[in-house]
Formats: C-alpha cells, sequence, structure tokens
C-alpha cells in the first residue's frame, strides 16, 4: 500500500521549481518586511510580562547592591595593585632591559597594566561602580585614565550616550563607530566594500579613535553640525592628548637617555597591544551575529523592561577563564554590564546566574559563546555587510520560546 | 651673593651649606607634595607599600591606644604623623575611618591638651557611641589599637584665647599669650561627651604657668556618674588646684540645670567669658540663661559638634531651596527631582539618562536633608556626590557649587 502511494506521489513532480521558490519569495517579501517593521523587538511579550521582568531584574539589583562593601573595595585596591606593580616593573625592564627579550617583557607587562587600568580599573571606575566608597581618587567624576580619550568627553559618549540608547540605530554612535556598516539599515555604498581595512585601522588607533569619537567627524562632513561648536571639545582633547604623548613618547625616552628610542618603540608596541585588545573586546560586546539593533521609533516611550530587554538583545558575552574576564574588565559579561553598568563588574559572574534564569523563563536569548567564536562572528560579520544585500530586513529577536 | 659664594667657600662654614641644601629639599619635597598628579600618586603608592603610615597625600594617624571610660564611650589615643600641626585646647579634627569598604568621615573634639600633645606626641577623642551611629559604634566595636585612621588639621574657633574676637578666628597660628584684660572668670558649661574640648582647655589652663589666668569654673552635667567622662581626673584637678572649681549635676538625680542654677555660679557678668558645648537643648537653654544673667553675646561661644546633630523629619508642606551661584529660591513641595530643580534655577546643569543610570549629572552634594528617589533611603550628610536626576529633597536646601 505505502509503495503504490509512494510511487504514484514520485510520478507527480513535486519538488518546487527554482521559478516557483522565487514567486513566493517575492510574494511573501512584503509581509515578512511589513512583519518585521511593525513589530517591535519585545514583540512575544505583553506589557505585563515586560513589567515583571523588568521588575525581577531591578530586584536582582537591589539584591545585589546590599551586598557590596568591602569585599569590593579589596577587590578593587588588590587589582590597582597588581597594576601599578606592572607597570612600575614593565616601565622599569623596557628601561634597563639587557636583551630584547627582558625588553620584551617590560612591553607585554606595560601593556597588561594598560589594558588593566584601561578596562577594569578607569572603564568601571567611570561608570560610578565604586562612587560609595567615597574615595576622590576612585570617583567617577575625578578619575582620568591612561588613554587619549580624556574622562569627561568618555562620561559623555559612553556612560550617556552609548548605555541609554545602546544599539539605536542613528543614535548609539558606538554602532559600527560611524566607520562600519553592520546592519542592513545603514544604506549599503562602494566604501563599505573596503570596510574591513577601516576596521584594521580602527583597531591600531583604538584610543585616537575613542578620544576623537565626541568629534562626531561624519556629522561635520555631512555639514550637520560646524566645526565651531567642537572648539570646546577639541581643546580638551588636545590637552589630554597631548599629556599622553608627552609622557609616552616624549618624557620617559628622554629619561633614558642614549636608549631613548628603545623606550620610544617599547611604549608605542605596549599602547599598540592595549589598542588591539581593547578594540576587540568592545567589538564582541556589540557587533556579534547574533547581537540585535533597534529602530528610534520601537523605543520611544519604552518602559523599564522593555529597557533592559533592549539592553539584553543589544549585547553579547562571552565566557572564559579568571584573567580573561579580569583583562577585559568585565566585558565579557557585557549583557550583566549593560543592564546594570554601576554595580561593581567583579559582581557579574554570579549575577549572570540569575540574569540567564530570568533569560530562561521569558524566553529571551542569552547571546554567549566562547571568545574565539564571538570573535570570529565579528569578523563575518564586518565581511557580510561589507556588499549590499538584496531584501534588507531589520534583524527581530526570535524567543527562545513561546510564553504563556 | 652667589659669586662671592663661590670665589670665597673658606668662609661659608659647611654646617650653613648643609642647612642650605637641607632646608632647599625640604621645600622641594614639600612643593612635591602640594601637586597632585600621576607622579605624586604613584610614589604614594610605594610609600604606602612600605608602610601605610608613610602616606604623604592622607595623614595617617596610628591607634595607641584604646579605652572605655564609660560603658558607652570610647577614648582613642592617636600618634598623628610629624606633619601634623598641633592644635589649640577646644580645636576639633575631621576623623576619617573606613567602614566596610566605604570612607566616613566625623569632626570630634580634641580632649588631651596641646602641652599634653608636646609631651607625649599623642592626642586624643572620646566618642560616645550613639544608638545607631555608624561611626561611634564602629569606633566602640570595631577599631583597634594599631589600627590606622586618616586625620584633618586641627580646625575650629571653640577656644579661650579667642574670646570676643571671632573675626580673628582664621587666625590658626595666634599663640595664647594674650587673655583679654577684662576676663575675670571662664565660665564653662559642659553637658555630656560636650565636655570633651573643654577638658583640653581646662588642662592647659591648669599647665601654663607663664600667665595668671582668670578664675576656672566648670558646671558639668549628664545624666548620672556612670556616664561622666573624666569625671575621676577633673576631679583631682579641682582639689589640687585653687582656682579652679567643678561643679557636677546629675540630671537624673536632680533634673536639668535651670537657668536659675546658673547664677550661683557667675562672679561678674561683665567680666565673665562663657564656653558652652553639649547637646542642642542645653546649649540652648544655658545660651539663653546666660543672655539673662546679663552675659553679652559675644562672650558667650558654642561649639556645636559635641551634641549630635537631630533628626530633621521630612517636612510635609513647602520646601526652600537656595541656588547660591544663580541667587534663586525655589519654592515646591519636594516632588521634583534636584536636577529638575537645577534646571529651573537656571544652572544648566550636565544630564544624561535621567534615570540614575549613567551618573553623568553626579554633583556635590547640597546641604539638607535627601533621598534617593529609587530605594526610598536618606542620603547621608557626609557622601560627598550625589545623582540629581534621583534625588528629591525633604527639607529645605542650600546649594552652595553644583560640581
Amino acid at each position: 500500500m505505502n509503495s503504490i502511494v509512494e510511487t504514484q506521489l514520485a510520478e507527480q513532480d513535486l519538488t518546487p521549481t527554482k521559478k516557483d521558490l522565487a514567486q513566493a519569495k517575492e510574494e511573501l517579501a512584503p509581509i515578512k518586511k511589513e512583519l518585521a517593521t511593525t513589530t517591535k523587538f519585545n514583540h512575544w511579550m505583553t506589557d505585563e510580562q515586560l513589567e515583571e521582568f523588568g521588575k525581577e531584574l531591578t530586584a536582582l539589583r537591589e539584591e545585589t547592591l546590599k551586598e557590596v562593601g568591602q569585599e569590593d573595595a579589596d577587590y578593587i585596591r588588590s587589582i590597582i595593585r597588581k597594576q601599578r606593580v606592572c607597570e612600575i616593573s614593565g616601565r622599569t625592564l623596557i628601561h634597563f632591559s639587557i636583551n630584547p627579550i627582558t625588553w620584551l617583557a617590560g612591553v607585554g607587562l606595560l601593556s597588561v597594566s594598560k589594558i588593566m587600568e584601561n578596562m577594569e580599573i578607569g572603564h568601571n571606575i567611570m561608570h560610578g561602580q565604586y562612587d560609595w566608597m567615597n574615595d576622590p581618587k576612585l570617583n567617577s567624576q575625578t578619575y582620568e585614565w591612561d588613554t587619549v580619550c580624556d574622562s569627561e568627553s568618555w562620561r559623555k559618549t559612553h556612560n550617556y550616550e552609548h548605555h541609554t540608547y545602546t544599539n539605536i540605530l542613528g543614535k548609539d554612535r558606538d554602532y559600527g563607530y560611524a566607520v562600519l556598516r553592520l546592519s542592513d539599515d545603514t544604506p549599503w555604498k562602494p566604501r563599505h566594500l573596503f570596510q574591513f581595512i577601516n576596521y584594521g585601522l580602527l583597531s591600531v588607533f583604538f584610543q585616537w579613535g575613542v578620544g576623537l569619537h565626541e568629534l562626531e567627524s561624519e556629522r561635520i562632513r555631512r555639514r550637520e553640525i560646524s566645526l565651531k561648536e567642537k572648539i570646546p571639545f577639541l581643546k580638551r582633547i588636545s590637552k589630554k592628548a597631548s599629556r599622553q604623548v608627552f609622557k609616552d613618547y616624549i618624557l620617559f625616552p628622554l629619561l633614558a637617555g642614549p636608549f631613548a628610542l628603545k623606550v620610544l618603540a617599547g611604549n608605542a608596541l605596549a599602547n599598540l597591544g592595549r589598542n588591539l585588545w581593547a578594540s576587540t573586546i568592545i567589538f564582541c560586546g556589540h557587533f556579534t551575529q547574533d547581537a540585535h539593533t533597534f529602530t528610534q521609533e520601537e523605543c520611544e516611550n519604552e518602559s523599564q523592561g522593555a529597557w533592559y530587554l533592549r539592553q539584553m538583545l543589544g549585547s553579547s558575552n562571552f565566557t572564559g577563564g579568571r584573567w580573561l574576564h579580569i583583562m577585559s574588565g568585565h566585558l565579557s559579561y557585557q549583557i550583566e554590564h549593560h543592564l546594570f553598568p554601576d554595580i561593581p563588574a567583579h559582581r557579574y559572574p554570579k549575577m549572570s546566574l540569575k540574569v540567564k534564569e530570568i533569560c530562561d523563563t521569558y524566553g529571551v536569548p542569552y547571546n554567549t559563546n566562547s571568545f574565539g567564536k564571538q570573535y570570529f562572528s565579528v569578523l563575518k560579520r564586518i565581511l557580510q555587510y561589507s556588499l549590499p544585500d538584496k531584501n534588507p530586513l531589520p534583524k527581530k529577536a526570535i524567543p527562545e520560546k513561546a510564553l504563556a | 651673593m652667589s659669586t662671592a659664594f663661590k670665589s670665597n667657600p673658606s668662609r661659608v662654614s659647611p654646617m650653613i651649606g648643609m642647612a642650605w641644601t637641607y632646608t632647599w629639599l625640604y621645600k622641594l619635597g614639600e612643593y612635591f607634595w602640594q601637586q597632585s598628579g600621576q607622579l605624586q600618586d604613584y610614589v604614594n603608592f610605594v610609600l604606602c607599600e612600605a608602610d601605610p603610615r608613610w602616606d604623604q597625600q592622607r595623614m595617617a594617624a596610628q591607634i595607641i591606644k584604646k579605652e572605655h571610660p564609660t560603658a558607652d564611650s570610647t577614648t582613642l589615643w592617636l600618634k598623628p604623623p610629624a606633619k601634623w600641626q598641633g592644635f589649640k585646647p577646644g580645636q576639633y579634627v575631621t576623623f576619617e575611618c573606613e567602614i566596610n569598604g566605604s570612607r566616613v568621615r566625623r569632626c570630634y573634639s580634641l580632649s588631651n591638651s596641646p602641652a599634653d600633645f608636646e609631651r607625649t606626641g599623642l592626642i586624643s577623642i572620646t566618642v560616645k557611641a550613639i544608638p545607631n551611629g555608624k561611626v561611634s559604634n564602629h569606633i566602640k566595636d570595631h577599631i583597634a589599637e594599631a589600627d590606622l585612621v586618616y586625620l584633618s588639621h586641627a580646625q575650629g574657633v571653640f577656644s579661650y584665647q579667642l574670646t570676643g574676637a571671632q573675626e580673628n578666628a582664621s587666625n590658626n597660628q595666634e599663640q595664647p599669650k594674650d587673655i583679654p584684660e577684662e576676663a575675670s572668670q571662664y565660665l564653662f558649661l559642659a553637658g555630656g561627651s560636650g565636655i570633651t574640648p573643654i577638658k583640653s582647655m581646662i588642662e592647659q589652663l591648669m599647665e601654663d604657668r607663664t600667665f595668671n589666668h582668670p578664675k576656672i569654673t566648670l558646671v558639668y552635667t549628664t545624666n548620672n556618674e556612670g556616664d561622666a567622662i573624666y569625671l575621676e581626673r577633673l576631679r583631682q584637678l579641682a582639689e589640687h588646684q585653687a582656682d579652679f572649681d567643678l561643679h557636677f549635676h546629675a540630671s537624673d538625680d536632680h533634673g536639668y540645670l535651670t537657668t536659675k542654677q546658673l547664677r550661683q555660679w557667675i562672679n561678674e557678668p561683665s567680666t565673665t567669658d562663657a564656653f558652652i558645648c553639649g547637646p542642642s537643648a542645653f546649649m540652648e537653654s544655658m545660651q539663653t540663661g546666660l543672655r539673662k544673667h546679663g552675659i553679652a553675646e559675644d562672650h558667650i561661644q558654642l561649639e556645636r559638634f559635641g551634641a549630635a546633630k537631630p533628626a530633621i523629619k521630612p517636612t510635609q508642606g513647602k520646601l526652600t531651596t537656595y541656588f547660591e551661584p544663580t541667587d534663586h529660591t525655589l519654592i515646591n513641595e519636594g516632588e521634583s527631582s534636584l536636577l529638575d530643580m537645577a534646571e529651573q534655577a537656571g544652572l544648566n546643569p550636565k544630564y544624561g539618562c535621567r534615570a540614575g543610570i549613567c551618573h553623568e549629572c553626579k554633583c556635590k552634594r547640597p546641604e539638607g536633608e535627601l533621598i534617593n528617589g529609587q530605594t526610598g533611603k536618606a542620603i547621608p550628610h557626609d557622601q560627598s556626590h550625589i545623582q540629581p536626576c534621583v534625588t528629591y529633597a525633604t527639607s529645605d536646601l542650600v546649594i552652595h557649587q553644583w560640581t
């Protein structure tokens, strides 16, 4: 019996032709597009569910804040101690190296120190994670870090703009840093064909890219704003940048007298190492394959719960050992960092367990993978969007499961 | 001058040269530590790693001895660093210690005399544990001998040599040599732990025999003898010194001190200088009493740090906020955040998310009672900065400077 049906079915050619497929796709495209543009990123949750979801995360925040105390003070001080020991010994080794191996060791230590200072110390202190310690040296408003970017500019472009409008196209200028096309919402232009080169350059000169971020050069080019408006910023950044350049490329080399070149090269290499590392970590946080983007319309008047959800969908974590997390300033827990930017970052690993549980309850995808896989997906994404897409569709989050 | 030095070195003794070099190096060091920068931070880091007492950016004082003069009070004997500039009797220091990772500061009067400090190199403070008091209970229960705390230089104008000359108060270097001629009596009124700056003054007066000081009268009141700090020591002093009278008043047995009672200790109101330190209610009633008995306003000095500030209840109704930078006064019912209020007052403050996330709007803590709108909890007085977008006033405020 079965074999008869099978034969009959086989006689009828049921495989759709290429033409059929193309036709179906064409018919579906407008429907899909309409669906995609009219559905909000939080489409699978009712307002009540979103509110509950937000409340659970706020409860986690309150719970963790209660525990913040001596342990966190001891932690950040021990990290600062390690960083300073690294920096002092690194600079000493570069100065008094007897062979390329000791010199390289010095460069490595200095680079590690700069990474720790930028990621785990400076970035986190400036988020206000340690303000409660009441220590003027660890205060978010007065801290100045070891990079070209001046901290006032950073607090504006990063703490406010990036953290409030995370991955909202046209509002979050960290999205692609105005040089990369990472979503079909950005219209394709021939220059995007070479964006991989731009990515390489941005990574190499990352501290300068971050430092000049507030200049909004793309908006100046489009004549939306004038250079005049940016004069106060330019004054600030040139002051900070000249300090940094003076320290690493003039003062310390001159202190070494005849070995000035060796020190200059060592400092440059240490800065390069830090630039590449910082850029890699930051790209893994928001530009992985499954990190979502949002339109301004869908984020209007968003509730606390929707805000949390957007932070989650727009961020991605990576896994690794304790020191990978420390060296990334715990931005390996980018999701937790975006949910709770002012909670001491070393608490994110513990918090992530509860966050995952909440994600599971509400069907929210939790974007995490190994460091290598996440980074590979970033590179893939940069390459993929170098080319135009014929049927651009905004990316929508797909719930892990349907909610009752 | 420098040519003379070079051409004729034999005329300059090497001692002078060394002294000159030493002074010069010392001044250079002083100049170096007056600056703040990364270099200073790193040098200080190395020094503190070697010995935390060598901290050049803060004044670390070690606890040498800890005593409990009464059941709920603690006396700490501290060794301030060499650069600590000393004090005048009656002055206080800002005392900083760390509680659960967070730095907290309180002002405490010094209770020993400057003469005693010169002899021993130690200073003492006595702190009464207030119920639920964060720092006072931490000092009582957790601070131990050999711990480090941090001090400010001595501050304050509550002192006898400045009587009637408040405007000279800022001149800290003034030596206690010219007692105003007209003073024939010093009347000290101490309530509870308000005895601490007064004890310092009395001890110094007893020690300083280089001038004739006026007659000293101390009226000391506490609930009962068990609560009275230094009572034994003061009684001993009174026994041996003819010009020092002590009157102890236990309010549990005899009721609160009345202004009427005050009259018996005043010899000649026109030449009496009075010093009051104690709980606010005590100070107020004593001040009124002294005035009634004919002591002029500028001969009465008050020290408010000895007393715990009364808790201000959240006001229901109109609140006034005064913005010093713009001279703007705002009246509302505490319904808008400090950030909104600053904008209304034309301050043009920095802001970001306006939801307590980004810390972009952070500003200095204004004077007054505040709560965090997100947690509903009061913001402590010694917190240096606040997030104005989620901070609400519960009392009248004075905003001196926004950032």
